[in-house]
């Protein structure tokens, strides 16, 4: 689909476009799909393959420019990237837009959502065929394999405000069921599960360690020891967690936040994760069925598991590469991940996700 | 009695009123005429205590209004446009200013106001107000629906009804065609009369301040520059630009008005009571002095039995005579009129009488 | 001959002027509002409402619905309540420093929703300055935030109708022996209930379809329509049940927007317009002029508590994070710096502009025609109607119906960029309608009469008797258009395409990432998009001063 053609059939099809359509599209919109600046780079020039390529990602998708033109370069696909919503919202956009799909590859979709998409039918099957080492210890068990292709993953933790500990004299809890304990009243914040991914995925890790009947059990433990529960993650940390100036020195987070917090001039983060908290959310691509160009997508994914993607993961995306890469210097140091990260079988996720948020909602949201 | 002592208002740096000392008597009629622009619509609005003066004290019967807000004047106001409540019919318009609890302790014992509360005697007051203003039975009518007369009387039903110490008018004829805005001035002076209101009015048409007003007061560029009763303004406008504005058209000096007034007949029966005919004043200063004669049209008619001859430069009928234009042997080109029956045409030859009524005498 | 067509163009001129935007709302409205209703109630070809009752049945939609009816009603009645001594003082008064005020009363309109979320809870949190007060995380602080987000619709709408109102009637009301408060009651406020009932629609609409600020103050306490039918499609694809409460939505919204017409149609009445009624102060003005100041900053305190962190870094002062805003790559986070951001958004937002304000006016023109019939009178009361539909309806329904309608020629637009400008023009358009219609509504017909008779043709007519009083309410709209789509972020975010994020989904961006400069960033960058606001509202009130003398 190339953007002379939206430009005749959109200023055919809409005479309320006709209005405005000339200062819609007459802007020097570069017909490539990349920004300005691309257009005038060398890489245009390189078109062996020829085509485009159109990805379908969430609104956390971040590469550097120079490693996403390194795609172009490598293959001579021009690459479109569709980004929007959280992980949820995109495999549902995709699963509605099955019949007409609106991209040609995927990434994004996790492991709390990956059954979905494979149920529906939205991909097609696609592996590399010789995957980097390290990347297999992170893919879906059975055939779902055959479909996503692990290129990231993060550790959803709850994280301590070591100093407001220090500081108080206090030993900083070390499990989830240490939250529960009245020596911690009143101190933890999370975001919810009905309207945010680490949210969800902490729901999910209170399954995967009370069992399907207990973890019921353990929020009401929870908020009556005086959880609070924000809309979103944002809020969470940046308003009510004590290294922002709030008043709870416990909050749901990442694994890989603590690094972020080392002080100016200092030395090591004020704040660390509870390794024995931890959810692994793993971030998946796959070739989407119907695709227009799905050489394209094939090469796309391929792309997203060389080293400069993998590389650039975690200081654009704040998670981990599944390959072997090198980690960047604070995250060596100060980005831990869990050894055992708590587990729940993508396929009972699915199944159940929808009564478990329901049953949450009405515990922790009243 | 109303009492105006130096009343000045300014806007910023710009003097829209200054030096302002009137009074108006209890139960008459005064108005303020000038062009537009001259001040005389700020003026009003600084009596009703709309704007704040800049110097002077405005008192109503001997008490200072100053500090006391508008609603609490006990005054009426109404605008040329009638400005009525548009979302009220019109006895809702009238019935307005009765529902209204108004301190005003010197008001005239009022069997109504002591039943403002009963239902019944309000809507018979609305109903006598629009019998005085001769629109019976328009109580439910819809203030959209009716013509700009009517809406200038409910107007002024609705001001009435206030019992107002002072009417302000603003301008209140203006915006209705000739012989509606003639006939309406009538009634109203009427009801005026009738109702004993004292009025203050301000416009720009001097025949609708004939009509209504006691007494009349000139107003240019912010300044009073004459005050009288309105005979007498009429009869001896004090500058020419007085003179022009209240209707004199033709101004002569030196030979001829001497020639014009040797012609005059001093035939005065509506001047009895006002000291003496213009014209004769007139006649017996004019000479030498360097001062002006001025002249309404309709002090000069043409007449075959007249003094004064001349050629006629342009004809054209008004509504019931007929206005020429003439070049008088030795005066110079006048305005006159003519019988509405009168055919005359350019270049045509007439005699012309010349009246006393109609002539004023101008310092120098 | 000749005349027959005379008479004949003004109908049809208008009748094909109401058609371009009509085109437009049912493309990029009713188009993929449809197709997300079939989805919920035509799923696999065959009609299927077994869901319905179910859904109607489910406590959490009754304490949904009536939480976000009940709210949305405080909230319309407190942010008029507040922005009527605002407007007055906005509008009729005049004193230094007033088109800045002016200017500064917008700016809450285009704050992204997510970063005012996190600045009120830092001022109402039991650690922030307001914490005493105790309001954190419970429905006073999303009044509040409704109040915050909205006295822009109510200051400006109301007040460019007040600016033109004569107050001679008010002085003859006086002169009766009203008092102020009395004159207010029974003349002021029937005279501008044309335009308060426009801004209350608007605001309720605004309200009831508030979604982001209600989940960061309220935390997950309340939902609300728009919040629940975020959830059930883009995390638990239950259409069915979306669509069961979109259609709610959707009838509730008519009868509002019913009800708002018969106010209307009620109160309109032919206006005499004045120009430069504004007047000084004065000491009666006083208790107004306070109520005015306390609003106002209320207005600025979460704006300056914005500046004030934007500056801060640990203990100190700082302009760290404004200088990272011009370096490109200063955040990873971001594929853009933020000045090509504010180049996108400038960008999309004089396309969105241009476009809400033409077919804004296309509408305003056409709704504010009387005809003679009652047929007529009805096609173009439901014509006004139809225009504010989107305001009511979820723009998650919007955005997924764009998805799944719009991808095939000759519309397959769903990867292109016109999207965002688009959908930021159907937020703005009914605004832009709401602005000018009023005003259009109250020039005396006979004005266009007499230019007709004159000579002039339906345009020349409508120019010369509506052009004059045009103009205020036509800039004013402008800058509404202006800032909703400098603001606008739901719709957005959904939309824009990564490699040309505007401004809100940048500092969306940046919010949701850990670090210290980021979230510092996002501080700068949203007091940049504030001023940018105020810029050019600033520059909307100079261009009007100039135009005014003009007649």
């Amino acid at each position: 689909m190339s953007h002379s053609h939206i430009r005749v059939s959109v200023c055919a099809a809409a005479a309320a476009l006709a209005l405005t359509g000339c200062t819609l599209l007459g802007e020097d919109k570069p017909e490539s799909g990349q920004s300005p600046p691309d257009s005038a780079r060398e890489t245009d020039q390189v078109s062996p393959a020829g085509g485009e390529v159109v990805l379908v990602t969430h609104d956390s998708f971040a590469v550097p420019e120079e490693v996403l033109d390194g795609f172009t370069e490598a293959t001579g696909y021009d690459l479109v990237v569709q980004a929007s919503g959280d992980a949820g919202s995109l495999t549902n956009q995709l699963v509605l837009t099955r019949d007409s799909p609106i991209g040609d590859a995927v990434f994004g979709i996790d492991n709390t959502f990956a059954t979905r998409a494979v149920g529906e039918g939205v991909l097609t099957p696609y592996s590399p065929s010789e995957l980097p080492p390290g990347v297999s210890d992170h893919a879906l068990p059975g055939e779902a394999a055959d479909y996503l292709t692990p290129v990231d993953f993060g550790d959803v933790c709850v994280n301590v405000d070591d100093a407001w500990f220090a500081t108080e004299g206090l030993e900083p809890p070390q499990t989830l069921e240490d939250l529960t304990d009245p020596v911690y009243r009143d101190l933890f914040v999370t975001p919810g599960a009905s309207s945010s991914s680490p949210g969800l995925a902490f729901l999910i890790a209170t399954v995967g360690e009370f069992g399907e009947d207990g973890w019921q059990d353990y929020w009401e433990g929870l908020m009556a020891n005086g959880a609070r529960v924000t809309s979103g993650w944002s809020d969470a940390y940046g308003v009510d967690f004590t290294f922002s100036g709030g008043d709870r020195p416990i909050v749901l987070s990442y694994a890989s936040s603590p690094p972020f917090t080392i002080p100016e001039g200092g030395e090591e983060p004020t704040t660390s994760a509870l390794l024995d908290t931890c959810f692994r959310q793993v971030e998946y691509a796959g070739v989407l069925e119907g695709a227009a160009n799905p050489e394209g997508a094939r090469a796309l994914v391929d792309y997203l598991l060389t080293d400069p993607v993998q590389a650039a993961i975690p200081d654009s995306m704040y998670v981990y590469p599944v390959t072997d890469v090198e980690l960047p210097e604070l995250w060596a140091q100060w980005a831990e991940v869990a050894t055992e990260p708590i587990e729940v079988d993508p396929a009972l996720i699915e199944e159940h996700r929808e009564d478990w948020v329901r049953a949450w909602a009405d515990i922790a949201t009243g | 009695m109303l009492e105006l002592n130096d009343v000045g208002v300014r806007f910023g740096s710009t003097v829209a009123v200054a030096d302002v000392t009137l009074t108006v008597p209890e139960g008459e009629v005064l108005a303020v005429l000038g062009p537009s622009g001259c001040g005389k619509s700020t003026l009003l609005r600084a009596i009703a205590g709309l704007e704040e003066l800049a110097t002077g004290t405005v008192a109503l019967d001997g008490t200072d209004l100053a500090g006391v807000p508008t609603h609490r004047r006990g005054f009426a106001l109404m605008f040329q446009d009638g400005q009525l409540f548009r979302h009220l019919d019109v006895a809702g318009n009238i019935r307005y200013p009765l529902s209204l609890r108004r301190p005003n302790p010197d008001r005239r014992p009022n069997p109504d106001r002591a039943r403002r509360a009963a239902p019944s005697a309000v809507t018979e007051r609305v109903e006598e107000l629009l019998e005085t203003v001769g629109l019976p039975g328009y109580g439910s009518r819809e203030v959209s629906t009716l013509s700009g007369g009517e809406q200038q009387r409910v107007a002024l039903a609705r001001a009435l009804a206030a019992e107002p110490r002072l009417l302000l008018l603003d301008e209140p004829l203006s915006a209705l065609d000739r012989s509606l805005r003639e006939r309406l001035a009538g009634d109203l002076r009427g009801i005026l009369t009738q109702t004993g209101t004292t009025a203050l009015l301000v416009t720009h048409d001097h025949d609708e301040a004939f009509t209504l007003a006691d007494r009349m007061a000139l107003m240019f560029d912010g300044r009073i520059v004459q005050h009288g009763p309105t005979q007498e303004v009429w009869t001896r406008p004090a500058t020419r630009q007085v003179a022009e504005f209240i209707g004199f058209s033709t101004f002569l000096t030196g030979d001829p008005a001497r020639r014009v007034l040797a012609a005059t007949e001093a035939r005065t029966p509506r001047q009895a009571g006002t000291g003496g005919s213009s014209a004769d004043a007139g006649r017996s200063t004019v000479d030498g002095d360097g001062s002006t004669l001025a002249l309404r049209r309709s002090a000069l008619r043409v007449d075959p039995a007249g003094s004064l001859e001349g050629t006629v430069v342009s004809a054209g009928a008004i509504s019931d005579a007929v206005r020429v234009e003439l070049d008088l042997d030795g005066v110079g080109v006048v305005e006159a009129l003519a019988d509405q029956h009168a055919t005359l045409r350019a270049g045509d030859r007439c005699r012309v009488r010349a009246h006393a009524v109609g002539m004023a005498r101008l310092g120098p | 001959m000749g005349r027959h067509r005379d008479r004949l163009i003004p109908a049809l001129g208008v009748g094909l002027l109401a058609l371009v935007p009509l085109a437009f709302l049912a493309v990029f409205f009713v188009l993929p509002v449809g197709g997300m209703l079939m989805r919920g109630f035509h799923p696999d070809g065959a009609w299927d409402f077994s869901g319905v009752a179910e859904v109607l049945g489910r406590p959490r939609t009754a304490r949904v619905l009536w939480f976000t009816v009940s709210m949305a009603a405080a909230g319309t009645a407190l942010t008029l309540l507040l922005g009527l001594p605002l407007a007055f003082v906005l509008y009729r008064l005049r004193f230094a420093g007033r088109a800045v005020l002016r200017a500064v009363v917008v700016m809450p309109f285009v704050l992204p929703t997510v970063v005012v979320g996190v600045m009120f809870r830092a001022l109402l949190s039991s650690g922030g300055p307001l914490g005493f007060l105790g309001w954190d995380r419970s429905w006073v602080a999303i009044l509040l935030a409704y109040v915050f987000f909205n006295l822009a619709v109510v200051v400006r709408t109301v007040g460019s109708m007040w600016e033109g109102l004569d107050r001679r009637a008010e002085d003859a009301a006086a002169a009766l022996g009203a008092s102020p408060g009395r004159v207010f009651r029974t003349v002021t406020l029937p005279a501008l209930m044309p335009s308060i009932i426009s801004a209350g629609t608007l605001v309720f609409l605004f309200c009831s379809t508030a979604f982001g600020v209600v989940l960061t103050l309220g935390g997950l306490r309340y939902g609300t329509i728009e919040s629940e039918i975020y959830l059930l499609t883009t995390e638990f694809l239950d259409l069915q049940a979306a669509a069961v409460l979109s259609v709610i939505q959707l009838l509730a919204v008519v009868v509002m927007l019913a009800l708002a017409a018969r106010g209307r149609a009620r109160t309109e009445q032919s206006l005499t317009r004045t120009r430069g009624v504004a007047r000084a102060p004065r000491r009666a003005d006083g208790p107004l002029l306070v109520v005015a100041g306390v609003v106002v900053g209320f207005i600025l305190l979460p704006v300056l508590t914005l500046v004030w962190r934007s500056l801060r870094d640990g203990g100190g002062w700082t302009l760290d994070n404004y200088r990272l805003l011009a370096e490109p790559g200063a955040s990873p986070a971001l594929r853009v710096s933020i000045m090509e951001a504010v180049e996108n958004s400038l960008r999309t937002a004089v396309d969105a502009t241009v476009l809400a304000v033409l077919l804004g006016l296309c509408v305003a023109v056409v709704v504010s025609r009387r005809p003679r019939r009652a047929a007529g009178r009805r096609v173009v009361s439901a014509l006004d109607g139809a225009f504010m539909l989107p305001l009511g309806i979820s723009a998650v329904t919007v955005g997924f119906g764009f998805l799944i309608t719009l991808d095939r020629p000759p519309l397959d637009l769903r990867t292109s960029a016109v999207l965002v400008p688009i959908a930021q023009a159907l937020v703005a358009l009914p605004l832009v309608v709401r602005t000018i219609a009023p005003v259009l509504r109250s020039v005396d017909p006979r004005l266009r009469q007499a230019a007709a008779a004159l000579g002039a043709g339906p345009l020349r007519a409508a120019s010369t008797a509506e052009g004059p009083v045009l103009w205020r309410p036509l800039l004013a709209a402008t800058g509404f258009a202006f800032a909703i789509s400098l603001g606008e972020f739901g719709a957005t975010s959904f939309l824009s395409r990564p490699d040309r994020p505007t401004v809100p989904v940048v500092i969306y961006q940046l919010i949701s990432r850990p670090g210290v400069d980021n979230l510092g960033m996002a501080l700068a960058a949203s007091v940049v998009l504030a001023l940018l606001t105020v810029t050019v509202m600033g520059l909307v009130e100079r261009l009007r001063v100039g135009s005014v003398g003009a007649f």
